[in-house]
């Protein structure tokens, strides 16, 4: 059944439908293109040939945008925009146009154009709309004939005849109907095929240069880099302010208050209860700092990973379980962004997996650090926004790393932070 | 004096209370957010707030505009904010309008009990209280102003005091100096930040304003 709607679901009329709006599309661009092109080559002596050839390849840039924008709707393919070059004022605007490799490389899309979508509307023709003639020819045969006049002066309708043989009468219908059907039945298949080197050519005019692509993601992942260690000051600096500074201050209050009490002469209980008030806040903000220490740069960490991680095991709230297999000692910082992401994703898992049972991997093979953290919780935690995997995520692609979160609703959940040794 | 505390560590606003209290200073109420600062500071009419910079939500600058609105509202409160790090930008909005009643103090000061209140009185009657921190910030800040680059390093110095809210006797004390030089300083700086003579308490708080707008502009 599922095979038997395949040429109609929507995504193969979609498919359907783009084959048949790109080739004139195609066509249109392309001849447009020509002739802007060859007027602005021929008028090339005067100034204005040059600015008939920078606004068609402005055109073909446009004409790119659409490209994309029908890839996206009915392909569901996405492209990245192209990075352009630009430059103030309009004789800046015309030699930017001329001068960039993304305009050029649009007009060469557009000029290739017809050629790369003619085999997708060739398929649709061929496929879609003979296929669908042939299937319905037991009943078209009845409407869409042909006179045939015999010398003995009887008249015959034909309505399909192959190398001499009159298929209409029973049982040799079925002929043209089998072949139909399998024209049709192959129709979304080959559809797939031959639009492929199409996208292939709309990537490469079109899209965005793989420079241009690796630039867009360092540029992104260095941006949450910088995000990323601003928020750790800032968590840092809140905490200093709310914890260790706060009880600082209320260590010197509780000081004050006691030289008040002895200059007024108190009651011996009195001082003595706000002195152990103010022993409780050094105490207290002892703690905080090592907290606070252990939260910048866990000092463990210098004996390497797999101490540390076994460190932050024993201290976790749930029995872990952490198998290391490290061939090389990673970079710091690949160590410390690992262990950063054991121990939130650990924090994660005592908070919210309701797990009975946590195991860290940790190994290194094939130029990567594979960090696994794996729980028998109830699982459904979700890569999005707000989640704190999403920041986890961000904080190893400053790496080129990746982090994948496999948790189905009733578990179990397996988190993977990939990072390359590099 | 009444006064009413907004802090949100409850250490600092437990320790703050226990030390006015130990002091005489009666404290009608102590808050740990902005909204219920002005509620407390409507039901008890105090002689003063005592307000954190950071408050809740946000922990940012609620305080400061706790501290305007509260002026806005009641024109006779003292407000002396209480803060942690000296922020030039929080102190100059909120000296923008009319410095009386103002004091900005770091929160150690509070170590010294008697120095505290002493300023917290002050600012309650209509003076005002800079830390001595908060005052060479802005100095720092205002290297850029003009009518105060005409000034020696020492009336920089008095100027300085007088942004705290020093008396003229505290002044020479601090300086070591006769009271008499003070005078003669004092003097020197109204005619060379162009304050002429209205009544010398409101001049000096005029030239601490012109003080503060070379801080920030």
């Amino acid at each position: 059944m599922h095979h038997v709607i395949a040429p109609f679901t929507a995504r193969a009329l979609r498919a359907v439908l783009y084959a048949v709006v790109s080739f004139p599309l195609a066509l249109l661009g392309c001849v447009g293109t020509l002739l802007g092109l060859l007027v602005g080559g021929l008028l090339s002596i005067t100034t204005l040939g040059l600015w008939l050839i920078a606004l068609t390849e402005r055109g073909a840039l446009s004409f790119g945008a659409l490209q994309r924008f029908l890839a996206r709707v009915l392909l569901g393919v996405r492209l990245d925009e192209p990075v352009r070059r630009s430059e103030p004022g309009a004789f800046g605007w015309r030699r930017a146009i001329l001068a960039d490799r993304t305009g050029w490389r649009a007009v060469a899309g557009v000029l290739l154009g017809p050629l790369t979508a003619l085999p997708a509307l060739l398929t649709v023709l061929g496929c879609y709309v003979y296929g669908l003639l042939f299937l319905l020819h037991p009943v078209l045969k009845y409407v869409n004939y042909g006179t045939e006049r015999r010398p003995d002066g009887t008249v015959e309708h034909v309505a399909l005849r192959w190398f001499g043989v009159n298929l209409d009468p029973w049982p040799l219908w079925l002929v043209p109907v089998v072949v139909g059907a399998a024209l049709l039945l192959v129709a979304p298949w080959l559809l797939a095929r031959v639009l492929w080197p199409q996208q292939f050519v709309l990537r490469k005019a079109f899209g965005s240069s793989d420079v241009d692509s690796r630039i867009r993601t360092l540029e992104r992942t260095r941006a949450a880099a910088v995000e990323d260690a601003a928020a750790t000051l800032r968590r840092i600096e809140r905490d200093l302010h709310d914890g260790t500074q706060a009880r600082l201050v209320g260590l010197g209050m509780h000081l004050t208050m006691i030289r008040e009490l002895v200059t007024a002469g108190a009651d011996r209980d009195e001082v003595l209860t706000v002195v152990d008030t103010a022993r409780g806040n050094a105490t207290q903000a002892v703690a905080d700092l090592r907290d606070l220490v252990r939260g910048i740069h866990p000092p463990v960490l210098d004996q390497g990973l797999d101490v540390a991680l076994a460190s932050l095991a024993a201290d976790a709230a749930l029995p872990v379980e952490v198998t290391t297999s490290l061939a090389t000692r990673p970079a710091p910082a690949l160590e410390s962004i690992a262990y950063f992401c054991a121990a939130e994703l650990l924090a994660n898992v005592v908070k919210h997996a309701h797990a009975t049972r946590v195991g860290i991997d940790v190994s290194t093979d094939a130029g990567v650090l594979r960090l696994t953290v794996h729980d028998d919780g109830r699982g459904g935690a979700v890569l999005g926004a707000g989640s704190g995997l999403t920041g986890l995520a961000a904080r190893a692609s400053t790496v080129d790393g990746t982090l994948t979160c496999e948790s189905p609703a009733g578990g179990p959940t397996v988190v993977v932070v990939v990072l390359p040794l590099g | 004096m009444r006064v009413v505390i907004a802090e949100d560590s409850a250490i600092l606003r437990d320790g703050l209370a226990q030390l006015l209290a130990m002091r005489g200073v009666e404290v009608a109420a102590a808050v740990d957010n902005a909204t219920d600062l002005l509620a407390a500071v409507a039901a008890h009419t105090p002689d003063a707030a005592v307000v954190d910079v950071r408050l809740p939500p946000d922990h940012t600058d609620e305080g400061i505009r706790a501290a305007i609105e509260l002026r806005r509202v009641h024109p006779g409160l003292g407000v002396l904010i209480f803060s942690q790090y000296v922020e030039t930008r929080h102190a100059a909005r909120l000296l923008a309008g009319d410095a009386s009643g103002i004091g900005y103090l770091l929160k150690e000061r509070v170590m010294d009990i008697g120095e505290f209140v002493d300023a917290l009185e002050r600012v309650a009657a209509g003076g005002t209280a800079l830390d001595p921190r908060v005052v060479s910030q802005l100095f720092g800040a205002s290297r850029r102003g003009k009518a105060l680059d005409t000034l020696t390093p020492r009336e920089r110095e008095v100027l300085a005091l007088m942004a705290e809210g020093r008396t003229n006797q505290s002044i020479a004390a601090t300086l070591v100096v006769s009271e008499r030089a003070v005078e003669k300083h004092v003097a020197n700086i109204f005619v060379k930040l162009g304050l002429h003579q209205t009544g010398a308490d409101h001049r000096r708080v005029l030239a601490v304003l012109r003080y503060f707008e070379a801080g920030t502009g």
